[in-house]
């Protein structure tokens, strides 16, 4: 066979642009006239109007069953869907604190700081500075000889890399404040990965932001825009965004508290219609609660979500309380309603589950697989490689 | 790799809320609305083929293109006012084409009529000197595989290739950094480069 190369002096480079500026030229041709678009514009939007009302001169009409009254929505922002920035085919995306990054989809999630010796790691894994380590002292070891593969947000490690005889690669960097440690057998895979990382502030790959007002106080706090959960507003996508509520004692180092966000989930049309239909089907009041195993002062525990429905009326948020002991439940700002399995089977994935919850909410939310948890199999047992079949 | 980049927020504007009755409409209002809607049009006719050949290169099917046009402008022009004050409209409406979610479409129960998805190309449309039967093959074969790129970095290299945008202008459509835009054209012409090849090594 022939090896293909471009015609006359031209790079393949140059090549490929002509042929593509050609393509894209000739097939434009094709797309469809624009001839009717103001009156289809029109009609598109007529059609998506929620109220409407008739009024006789002597009687009162009655009003058609499917009526949804707008609110008074004053100075509120409005999403026109969600703004999701797509990974690589084959990637996800996966946020902390202010840093993004991608990964390959197959890794899990799991615990920055997990010691190689407190049980070997299944699969390669995102680390964030949240959750439980054993409490074992490792001995020195090479990276070879620990052999976990992930990355960690927010380690302790200097800023540099450190590499051994059998191809194994330890490398941070600092992103803002935070730092980002890739540990792998792969130098390209753990450079594409690191390359990939990126600081956000007022919105992540999913649209979630750094930080939320409602992570910024252990107080009760309502969502700002007060909505009816139960209305049946049409959704057409959401955002579900976890954040760290602030600790009880912060450490007097006189140092600024990071960014409160911990994870992001994006949901696409149904997944948010799933959502606002399992909240509206949940019993009114808070719970479960259990207040008598904590203080006050811990009842809200260390964190909490915000799902951010994209509405037709505009963005709506929900507040999900779910640590700590007491407040649990789901708040439109109108109503708080129960946390219900279903609810949480909704709005929760492995990346935004708790690392501990209250034996209370042991119902709510032992059903949801945790797939994608930190899974240690016995030393020597074998391992798939990174990005491989798990 | 430079210094991190900003991460562009997301665009949230204010919605207009359509007045319940048309009888509750003060005259100001209805003059208001009435402008508007006259200076959306006139914006309309001006850029309204622009952004269908924009989204039919993007999402490769022409009723695919004629809806997430068509849902992109009633919503841009429930909020014009706004959306012509803050930011160039184009951009607006080609950030919502770029994004739109087919399951959307979906919920509003539309039909997707079957039609030729990154079908041939017209004959008669070779535009250079070159062999005529090479470049219909080519220009066949390049248009086949736009549709495998992933829809960002599709929407990136139109935006370069065709529009002839700047990098500013192409991240400010797509809601990201500069950096990212050039990442998301490399990796496209890479993935084209190779697979240009290996058609062509497999055919010759």
């Amino acid at each position: 066979m022939a090896d293909w190369s471009p015609p006359d002096d031209r790079t393949a480079d140059d090549h490929v642009v002509a042929v593509l500026e050609r393509t894209l030229a000739t097939y434009a041709g094709q797309a469809p006239p624009a001839v009717g678009l103001p009156d289809r514009v029109h009609r598109t939007r007529r059609r998506r109007t929620l109220v409407q009302t008739a009024v006789g001169t002597s009687a009162a009409i009655a009003v058609a069953a499917a009526i949804v009254v707008p609110m008074s929505l004053g100075d509120e922002t409005e999403s026109v869907g969600p703004a999701v920035d797509a990974p690589d085919p084959g990637w996800r995306w996966e946020s902390y604190a202010g840093v993004e990054l991608q990964v390959p989809d197959s890794w899990g999630t799991g615990t920055t700081w997990y010691p190689w010796c407190g049980g070997q790691v299944a699969k390669p894994y995102v680390g964030r500075p949240i959750g439980v380590v054993p409490l074992v002292a490792c001995s020195e070891a090479t990276l070879s000889e620990a052999g976990d593969r992930f990355v960690w947000f927010g380690g302790s490690d200097a800023v540099g890399t450190t590499t051994d005889a059998e191809g194994w690669v330890r490398e941070t960097r600092r992103l803002g404040e935070l730092t980002v440690t890739v540990q792998l057998d792969d130098p390209a895979l753990a450079e594409r990965i690191l390359d990939s990382a990126r600081v956000y502030d007022a919105a992540d790959w999913a649209g979630c932001a750094a930080d939320h007002p409602l992570a910024a106080t252990s107080d009760d706090l309502r969502p700002e825009v007060p909505w009816d959960v139960a209305a049946g507003d049409v959704v057409l996508g959401g955002t579900v965004c976890r954040y760290a509520l602030p600790e009880v004692s912060p450490p007097s180092d006189g140092m600024d508290r990071p960014p409160s966000h911990i994870a992001s989930r994006s949901l696409t049309a149904e997944e948010a219609t799933a959502v606002r239909d399992a909240v509206a089907a949940a019993p009114t009041g808070t719970g479960p609660n259990d207040p008598a195993r904590c203080s006050a002062d811990r009842a809200r525990g260390d964190e909490a979500i915000v799902v951010k429905l994209s509405t037709e009326s505009g963005s709506r948020e929900l507040f999900v309380r779910y640590s700590g002991c007491d407040h649990h439940g789901v708040d439109d700002a109108t109503t708080v309603r129960k946390l219900t399995p279903e609810t949480a089977s909704t709005v929760f994935d492995a990346a935004l589950l708790p690392p501990l919850w209250s034996a209370v909410l042991d119902d709510v939310f032992a059903p949801i697989v945790g797939g994608a948890e930190v899974v240690t199999v016995p030393r020597g047992a074998p391992r798939p490689t990174p990005g491989g079949p798990i | 790799m430079g210094a991190p980049p900003d991460v562009t927020g997301r665009d949230v504007l204010a919605t207009d809320v359509p007045s319940p009755t048309p009888s509750t409409e003060t005259p100001s209002d209805a003059d208001a609305d009435g402008a508007r809607s006259a200076d959306f049009d006139a914006w309309l006719s001006i850029n309204g083929s622009d952004l269908l050949r924009f989204a039919f290169l993007v999402l490769g099917d022409r009723q695919r293109a004629e809806d997430a046009v068509q849902e992109a402008l009633a919503r841009t022009c429930s909020r014009w006012g706004r959306v012509s004050s803050a930011e160039d409209p184009r951009a607006y409406v080609r950030r919502m084409v770029v994004n739109a979610d087919i399951s959307w479409w979906r919920k509003f129960g539309r039909r997707e009529h079957p039609v030729d998805t990154f079908g041939r190309p017209r004959e008669g449309t070779t535009v250079d000197d070159a062999d005529p039967a090479t470049v219909v093959t080519e220009v066949d074969a390049m248009w086949r595989l736009c549709a495998d790129l992933p829809r960002r970095q599709r929407a990136a290299v139109v935006l370069r290739y065709y529009e002839g945008l700047p990098d500013a202008e192409i991240a400010r459509v797509l809601g990201c950094v500069e950096g990212t835009v050039r990442s998301q054209i490399h990796r496209a012409l890479a993935t084209l480069r190779a697979r240009l090849s290996e058609q062509e090594r497999h055919h010759g």
